[in-house]
C-alpha cells in the first residue's frame, strides 16, 4: 500500500511562492493501478516524485505500507527503492557508459544476484520487450523509443512491488504503447503490485483501474 | 566487482577526458619527480662531493682539532696501527688512508709562490674527484713528484713537455728543502685552490723531506654510507677515551660547517619551491576533477533514485579515482625515469658560484619519492570528490537528478 497524508509541497521564488501540491491524501492498495492526468504543471510529477522518496514534502506524511519515508533513514530509503520500487522517468536517464544489457542488469547487481540469474532475468524481460537484438549497444546508439522500452525494463526487471512511472509512453508510437501499458499492466498484476502513473496519453485509461486528475496542486478522484 | 566495472566503464567510455585527465596527473607527478630529483643531486651531490674526497670521518691526535695547541702532533706509524685495529673491526669502513699537510713556498728559479698541499696514501682516489687539465696523473709509489693547481701552474709557467723540477720549502720541524717533478696540472673546482694547492703522493714527501715513513697528519675514513659517520665517530671516541688514547674522531658534519648550511640553504629553497609546486598541484587536480564529477551530478542523481546508496556512489567515484590515479602514476613514472635518464646522458654540466669548472648536472630519482607523491596525487585526487559527494548527498536525489 501507498498511502500520503495532507502532503503539501511549496517552492519559493524570489519573486512568488508556487504550490505544487496543495494537502493531497491518496491510498492506493496492493493490485491497483492508478492514472494522474493533468496539464503541465498542475504538479503531478513533483507527487510522483515525493511518492517516490527522490522529493520531500514541505509538509504531511508518506507511507509505504506501514513504514513512514520520513522515518527512514537515507540507506534504508535507498534499500526500500532499490528492492520495492520501480521508477520511469523521463529525466532518469540510462547509463551512456554501460549497454543495455548492463544498464538493465544494473539493480540486480547491486541486489547481488548472482550472474546467471542476472543473464536470465534480463534477457527474457530485453526478449518479452522485443529489445533483445539491442542488448550489446549503447544508448547512444538507440532511438528515443528503445531507450524508453530499456528504461521500462530496468524498472521491471527487479520485479518491485511498485512501479511508478511519468510518461512512459513519452517517444513511443500508439501501437508500442498499447503493448508497453499492456505488458506493464500485466506485470503489475501478476505481481500484485501498485502502479502509480501520469501521462498525457488518453490511451492509457483502458489499462488503468483507478483515474485521478490535478489541477494547481489538487488532487481529484475522476468518477 | 560491480563498482570496480562500472568505475573502469566510465573512465575507458569518455576517453578524451580520462586521457587529458591522464595528462594532467602525469605533468603534475613528474613535475613533482623532477624537482624531487634535482633536490636529491644537489644533496647528494654536495655529500658524496665532501665525503668521497675528504672521507667521512677523520681521525687526528687531539692537538690537531686545537686551534691554540701551540705544537701539532703527527699520528705516527705506532699510532696508525693502533687505530687501524680498531677501524678493521667495522663493516662499514670501506677503506682509510693517511693524509699530510704541506704548506711552504714552491718555485721555479724565476718564479716562487706561496702553496698549500697534501699528500695522500692513496692519491688515485683524490684524483677522482678532480679534473686532469694537463701532464699525467699521480701514481701511489711515485716518490718525487707533484701535481699542480692549474692555476699554480699556469703562474710558474710549468711545461710539462720537459721535465721540471720545482723547488719546495715546507716546514716539518723546521724548515725543510725538497724538489719535485711537476708531472700535470689539475683543476680543484675551485679557483682559489687551483691557484695554490698542490697534491702529492705520500711516499714522495717521506722520500724527499726524510720523514718518518708511516706517519702523517690524519687518517681519513671512508664509509659504505655516509649517513653512519655520526655514529662510527661516537664509537670511535669512546673507544679511544675508554682507552685513554690521545685521539679524536670527527666526522664530515663536524669539519664542514659551511658546507652545513649550504646544505640548509638548499633544503629551505626546495621546500619553498616544494610548497609552491605542491599548491599548483593541488588547485589544478582539484579544480579538473572536481569539475568533471559535478558535470556528471545528474548520472550519480540516477543511480541514487533507482536505490543505489550514497556509500556505493561514493565508492564508485573513489574506484575511478583509484583507477585513474594508478593508471596515471605508472605512465608518470615511466616518462620520470626515461625522461631522467635521457637527461642524465646528456651531459649537461652546472658551474655553481666560485667554481673554475662545471659539475655534471644530473636528476636522481627516488622510490621514496614516487611513493610520496603518489601518496600526495592519490589523497588531492580523493579530496576532489569529497565536494560532489557532498553535494549528491546534501542535495534531494531529484535535485541531483537535474543539476546543472
Amino acid at each position: 500500500m501507498i498511502k500520503s497524508e495532507n502532503i503539501c509541497k511549496e517552492y519559493k521564488t524570489k519573486y512568488y511562492d508556487i504550490v505544487a501540491n496543495d494537502n493531497i491524501n491518496i491510498e492506493i492498495a496492493y493490485g491497483e493501478i492508478v492514472w494522474v492526468s493533468g496539464v503541465s504543471g498542475a504538479g503531478k510529477s513533483t507527487l510522483l516524485h515525493i511518492l517516490a522518496s527522490i522529493d520531500v514534502p514541505t509538509s504531511g506524511h508518506v507511507y509505504w505500507d506501514d513504514k513512514e519515508i520520513s522515518a527512514l533513514n537515507d540507506k534504508e530509503r535507498s534499500y526500500f527503492r532499490l528492492n520495492n520500487i520501480g521508477l520511469i522517468l523521463q529525466s532518469l536517464e540510462l547509463l551512456k557508459t554501460q549497454t543495455v544489457f548492463d544498464n538493465v542488469a544494473l539493480p540486480l547487481r547491486f541486489m547481488k544476484y548472482d550472474s546467471q540469474k542476472i543473464n536470465t532475468k534480463v534477457n527474457n524481460i530485453l526478449e518479452e520487450l522485443n529489445i533483445i537484438d539491442l542488448k550489446t549497444k549503447k544508448p547512444e546508439q538507440l532511438s528515443g523509443g528503445q531507450k524508453q522500452r530499456v528504461a521500462i525494463a530496468r524498472a521491471l526487471v527487479t520485479e518491485a512491488p511498485y512501479i511508478l512511472g511519468d510518461e512512459i509512453s513519452a517517444n513511443l508510437d500508439g501501437d508500442t504503447s498499447k503493448f508497453i501499458y499492456d505488458y506493464v499492466r500485466t506485470a503489475i498484476k501478476k505481481r500484485n503490485g501498485i502502479g502509480f502513473f501520469i501521462s498525457h496519453d488518453e490511451a492509457i485509461k483502458d489499462y488503468v483501474d483507478t483515474m485521478y486528475t490535478m489541477k494547481d496542486g489538487i488532487l481529484e478522484a475522476v468518477k | 566487482m560491480n563498482i570496480i566495472k562500472l568505475a573502469w566503464d566510465n573512465l575507458w567510455y569518455n576517453k578524451t577526458r580520462t586521457i587529458l585527465n591522464i595528462v594532467l596527473i602525469v605533468a603534475a607527478f613528474s613535475s613533482l619527480m623532477f624537482i624531487s630529483g634535482y633536490n636529491n643531486y644537489a644533496e647528494d651531490g654536495i655529500m658524496l662531493g665532501i665525503t668521497e674526497a675528504n672521507g667521512s670521518v677523520v681521525i687526528a691526535d687531539k692537538s690537531h682539532w686545537d686551534v691554540n695547541s701551540e705544537k701539532e702532533n703527527m699520528l705516527y706509524a705506532s699510532d696508525i696501527k693502533i687505530i687501524s685495529e680498531k677501524l678493521d673491526s667495522y663493516d662499514d669502513v670501506s677503506a682509510y688512508q693517511k693524509k699530510l699537510n704541506v704548506s711552504g713556498i714552491i718555485g721555479t728559479e724565476n718564479k716562487s709562490k706561496f702553496f698549500m698541499g697534501s699528500a695522500y696514501e692513496d692519491v688515485s682516489r683524490m684524483l677522482k674527484g678532480l679534473s686532469l687539465k694537463e701532464g699525467t696523473p699521480l701514481f701511489n709509489d711515485d716518490t718525487d713528484t707533484l701535481l699542480l693547481g692549474v692555476d699554480l701552474a699556469e703562474y710558474l709557467n710549468v711545461s710539462y713537455d720537459e721535465e721540471t723540477y720545482l723547488n719546495v720549502m715546507a716546514d716539518f720541524d723546521g724548515i725543510s728543502l725538497g724538489s719535485f717533478l711537476a708531472v700535470g696540472s689539475v683543476s680543484f673546482f675551485n679557483s682559489q685552490a687551483d691557484g695554490a694547492a698542490t697534491l702529492f703522493p705520500l711516499p714522495a714527501i717521506y722520500n724527499v723531506f726524510n720523514i718518518e715513513n708511516g706517519s702523517a697528519n690524519n687518517l681519513i675514513v671512508y664509509l659504505e654510507d655516509y649517513n653512519k659517520a655520526g655514529e662510527i665517530k661516537t664509537n670511535l671516541n669512546e673507544y679511544f677515551a675508554s682507552n685513554d688514547m690521545p685521539y679524536e674522531a670527527k666526522d664530515w658534519k663536524d669539519l664542514n660547517e659551511f658546507m652545513l648550511s649550504v646544505l640548509d640553504m638548499n633544503a629551505n629553497n626546495y621546500f619553498i619551491v616544494l610548497i609552491i609546486l605542491s599548491a599548483l598541484v593541488f588547485f589544478s587536480i582539484m579544480q579538473t576533477l572536481t569539475t568533471n564529477f559535478l558535470e556528471r551530478l545528474s548520472e550519480f542523481g540516477t543511480m541514487r533514485a533507482i536505490g543505489i546508496n550514497i556509500k556505493n556512489v561514493t565508492l564508485l567515484l573513489f574506484s575511478e579515482i583509484i583507477l585513474l590515479v594508478i593508471v596515471s602514476t605508472v605512465v608518470a613514472i615511466i616518462m620520470s625515469y626515461v625522461s631522467a635518464t635521457i637527461f642524465n646522458n646528456m651531459d649537461i654540466t652546472f658551474t655553481p658560484p666560485g667554481a673554475s669548472e662545471g659539475y655534471p648536472f644530473s636528476l636522481i630519482l627516488r622510490v621514496k619519492d614516487s611513493l610520496f607523491i603518489f601518496v600526495w596525487v592519490l589523497a588531492i585526487s580523493l579530496l576532489a570528490a569529497v565536494y560532489p559527494v557532498y553535494k549528491v548527498i546534501k542535495l534531494k536525489i531529484i535535485e541531483v537528478i537535474k543539476y546543472v
